[in-house]
């Protein structure tokens, strides 16, 4: 598992830090990456490359049994889902604003990230690769083609949640779903899903952030 | 406070976390076969046209069941559902994910409907296939990660646990018999012993 070359990120330290994020660049990663930085957290980040098969090898699987990135590891034990990691991150860097004040509100707030993480493995995954729906690539253009509309489904509800003019997705500041949702905005620019406007001026409020563009520049991405 | 649920669904999770909070709720059924969900009635409730959704009683509505589960847990300290630390909070947290993203909407989801993730139904037989596989891989991930554990997240139970117990409920539908999986089927019977699970189960017409 070579660290990823295109990036420079906090390998150099000599002292381990307490907290290791495994991740692959342009990934559900990214989106802890973004939140580590944002917490102003002490981290290190090491890349594998999936489409190496890295995350399959006896080393990664040592670490995250599941053969997924991201994992973080917090001294010694290791935690895996990306709405799981964020939730740690902002619950341990309080000062970081990250998560609301309040039960009800922290449970909304969890209901996005949930909402993200789910579509992601619903939607904007086969959407990005087919083959995890199918191994037939007869179909693979079919899968595409209606997980776009999935996505397209999905985008619609976010900009009818903004529809009350908040700039973020819990109000006006910030928290972790604002992340999670960045990256698949930008994922659907790829993929050819139009974002609506409000989607589009949350996208560009969050990519205005420095934590997300230094991360953005540090993974190749921007 | 309203549930709204549709048998044995994932909803059953939070239905039993209520059970287990003492909460007083009304459970709503939602026909999901009848496309219930899709109407205003329900739209006006969850836009998103899923459940479970959970009406508060100041009007709110929340939606998610990893976030159900949380305020469940959050809101009725002395049920002692939620875990005492970040760790613990975390550790649940990432189970509950991974049972939702992966597990459910990654997994069963796709062998319920095969044919919406291919569009073309001369692609749905392969495709399901492949759900059935990855699924049936996943559970025995959940069966490895229950050796030598009471509950998921070891001795003590959480908000994490009904989910869980909903996993091995539809365990079959992915070629998987708990006969077969002993620590999962011990975690099973351990969670049909717990008086709220067998008053949930009764409540959704499940005995």
């Amino acid at each position: 598992m070579r660290p990823d070359s295109t990036t420079g990120l906090a390998r150099s330290q000599r002292v381990p830090s307490p907290l290791v994020l495994w991740g692959s660049t342009g990934t559900t990663s990214t989106i802890a990456h973004m939140v580590l930085v944002e917490a102003g957290a002490d981290f290190e980040a090491r890349f594998i490359g999936l489409k190496a098969g890295d995350n399959r090898r006896p080393e990664f699987l040592a670490i995250n049994p599941k053969g997924e990135v991201p994992a973080l590891v917090v001294d010694g034990a290791v935690i895996t889902e990306t709405p799981a990691i964020c939730q740690y991150i902002a619950e341990t860097h309080p000062d970081s604003g990250l998560l609301p004040a309040t039960y009800p509100q922290r449970a909304q707030c969890l209901a996005w990230l949930a909402w993200a993480s789910y579509r992601q493995a619903a939607s904007w995954i086969p959407a990005m690769l087919p083959v995890r729906a199918t191994r037939e690539p007869a179909a693979h253009d079919a899968v595409r083609a209606c997980s776009r509309r999935r996505v397209a489904k999905a985008l619609d509800f976010l900009d009818s949640a903004l529809a009350d003019g908040r700039y973020y997705l819990m109000g006006n500041a910030a928290t972790l779903p604002d992340f999670y949702v960045a990256m698949q905005l930008r994922w659907a620019r790829r993929i050819d899903v139009p974002i609506g406007d409000r989607a589009g001026a949350l996208l560009d409020r969050m990519l205005a952030r420095p934590a997300v563009a230094r991360v953005l520049a540090a993974e190749g991405l921007a | 406070m309203k549930l709204f649920y549709s048998p044995g669904a994932c909803s059953l999770a939070c239905h039993i976390l209520l059970h287990e909070a003492g909460a007083k709720h009304d459970a709503v059924p939602v026909a999901l076969k009848d496309g219930a969900q899709f109407k205003p009635d329900f739209l006006a409730i969850n836009p998103k046209s899923k459940v479970p959704a959970l009406a508060r009683d100041d009007g709110s509505v929340l939606t998610e069941m990893p976030a159900i589960s949380y305020w469940i847990a959050a809101t009725y300290p002395q049920a002692g559902l939620m875990p005492k630390d970040a760790e613990g909070v975390t550790r649940a947290l990432e189970w509950l994910n991974w049972m939702s993203g992966t597990v459910h909407n990654g997994g069963f989801t796709r062998i319920a409907r095969a044919e919406r993730f291919v569009g073309d139904p001369a692609h749905a037989a392969a495709a399901q296939e492949k759900a059935k596989a990855d699924t049936a891989k996943y559970i025995d991930q959940m069966e490895e990660r229950m050796q030598g554990r009471q509950y998921a997240l070891g001795a003590d139970y959480s908000f994490a646990d009904p989910m869980l117990y909903v996993l091995c409920r539809w365990a079959p539908r992915a070629g998987k018999s708990l006969d077969a999986l002993p620590a999962l089927a011990a975690f099973n019977a351990r969670m049909e012993a717990r008086p709220a699970v067998q008053a949930t189960l009764k409540a959704e017409g499940l005995t």
